[in-house]
This record gives C-alpha cells, sequence and structure tokens, in this order.
C-alpha cells in the first residue's frame, strides 16, 4: 500500500489518508478492538500501550496511554461523538501530557475517521481539527520534540500539497 | 502569529506555493515571475510580500532589480514537522498492515471449518 499522506487542509487541520488491504469490517475491529488496537497504534519504537479502554458509542469515553521503556508517559482521553458502524467515528481528543511534557492546547481537538471500502481495500481518512491555529501550532511542536534528519526530496510533495 | 504558523499560513495558496517551486531552481525578479505565471504586477507583488513576513524569501537590491531568493529554513521546519507525524502514522499503519493480515487469514480458516 503507498504509504500514509498527511497534509494540512485548512490552518486548524491535520489530515491522514492511507489505504490498507483488508475489507472494511476487518479494518474497523483493529480500530475498535482494544486487545486489537495495543497491537498497532504503538506509535514510536520503545513504545507499549499499557492503558486501551474504548466504548464505542455516542457518548462514550475512551482512554489510551503510552508508556516509554524509559518511563515516559502521555495519553489522549475523550468522548465519542458519533459512531457509524463500518463507516465513521468522530471523537473529541485531550492530550495528556504526563511525564513526556508538550501541549496540544486547552480545548479538545475533534478527530474524525472515515472507513470506506472499494473492492476489498479500504481507504480511511483521519481529520484532526484543532480548536485554533495556536492549539495545532502547539500540537506540531510537540509533535517536533525529537529531532529529525530532514530530507530535501519531500519537499517538492509538501509544497505541491 | 508565530514563524511556523505564518509559513502555513503563506503556503495555504497555490500561486505562492508555485512561486516557492521555482525559486527553489533559482533567484528570480518580479518580471521573471510576471512572465511566468501570467499574472498582474501588483498580484505578484502582494503574494511576494507575504512570502517576505513570513521569512520564506528573501529579497535585495541589484539596480532596479530587486531579485527574490528562496529562504528554506521556515520551510524545513515545516516539512520537518509534517514529515515527523507521517513517520509516526505510517510505523503504526504498517503493524496494522500486519495485523490486518492475520485478520484476513483467520477469517479464510474459520470460513473453511
Amino acid at each position: 500500500m503507498k504509504p500514509a499522506e498527511v497534509s494540512t487542509p485548512s490552518d486548524r487541520e491535520v489530515l491522514v489518508t492511507r489505504s490498507f488491504a483488508a475489507p472494511v469490517n476487518l479494518v474497523w475491529q483493529a480500530y475498535t478492538d482494544p486487545a486489537l488496537m495495543r497491537r498497532w497504534l504503538t506509535a514510536m519504537p520503545g513504545w507499549s500501550m499499557p492503558v486501551c479502554e474504548m466504548a464505542t458509542h455516542v457518548g462514550g469515553k475512551y482512554r489510551w496511554r503510552w508508556r516509554h521503556e524509559d518511563g515516559q508517559e502521555f495519553g489522549f482521553t475523550g468522548e465519542m461523538l458519533e459512531v457509524v458502524l463500518h463507516s465513521k467515528i468522530a471523537h473529541t481528543q485531550f492530550y495528556d501530557a504526563g511525564d513526556f511534557g508538550g501541549s496540544m492546547g486547552g480545548e479538545p481537538s475533534i478527530v474524525t475517521v472515515t472507513f470506506h471500502e472499494t473492492n476489498g481495500i479500504t481507504n480511511v481518512a483521519t481529520l484532526i481539527t484543532y480548536a485554533s491555529k495556536a492549539d495545532r501550532d502547539a500540537a506540531m511542536s510537540t509533535g517536533m520534540t525529537d529531532g529529525m534528519e530532514m530530507s530535501y526530496q519531500s519537499l517538492d510533495e509538501v509544497l505541491a500539497g | 502569529m508565530n514563524r511556523l504558523d505564518k509559513a502555513f499560513a503563506a503556503l495555504a495558496d497555490p500561486t505562492r506555493r508555485g512561486i516557492v517551486v521555482h525559486l527553489a531552481r533559482g533567484e528570480a525578479s518580479v518580471s521573471d515571475l510576471v512572465g511566468h505565471f501570467s499574472l498582474t504586477q501588483p498580484t505578484i507583488s502582494s503574494h511576494l510580500k507575504v512570502l517576505e513576513s513570513a521569512g520564506l524569501i528573501s529579497r535585495r537590491r541589484v539596480a532596479q532589480l530587486r531579485p527574490c531568493k528562496l529562504e528554506t529554513e521556515p520551510l524545513i521546519a515545516v516539512t520537518d514537522w509534517l514529515e515527523k507525524i507521517q513517520e509516526i502514522w505510517e510505523g503504526n499503519y504498517q503493524r496494522l498492515d500486519a495485523l490486518l493480515a492475520e485478520l484476513k487469514q483467520a477469517q479464510k480458516e474459520e470460513r473453511k471449518k
């Protein structure tokens, strides 16, 4: 499958899209069953997901927490706003910096995940809408905390965005 | 607005992204850009003003000309961030690919029974 594509549709949004070689019912299962979620939502090498509580119904709460080998922790919590089986999950998202640090602003962001299957291939679009531009910028600088090698090759892609 | 914020706002416009891509090939004057994009000089100038205030380009004075030059540092900040996000998500998604392959296999075996 083509690698994930990240874009910024507006100054307070981030959109991530990716296709998976599986029917939507299995992708849905992997996105909503905590035992399965923990197997792939581990974010980065060295991190595990000791807490993964998930209620997949409108008004239901979720709590996700990650822990690094060296003991650092951070998490996300929120509430389900919309749940449409095999099609859409929308929820609020509060960032709990733990001892990892950083900020994603005070107001929750809204995360909307939409699933669309065509011939056994499921496209997943994740739209994160921050409360304000300032919040998105705060999230940005948190995401940038560990530096990485810049590759000029991707410059054109981003600019062509 | 902080610097990254300004850079994102400036790059939200397709013409300004076009100007940035053009300047990636080398310096250009306002009249070069007017010719290349078939836009009026005031339009090009106002786009250049936005890019300049975001720190994405700089302009020096050479006789009557003020050639525009791409400044890569804010672009590195923007792409750095997008790449970092992409790297984290793609890492998760590759684990999800493996998990889905396993679930598909399990479903197939279930059907055989």
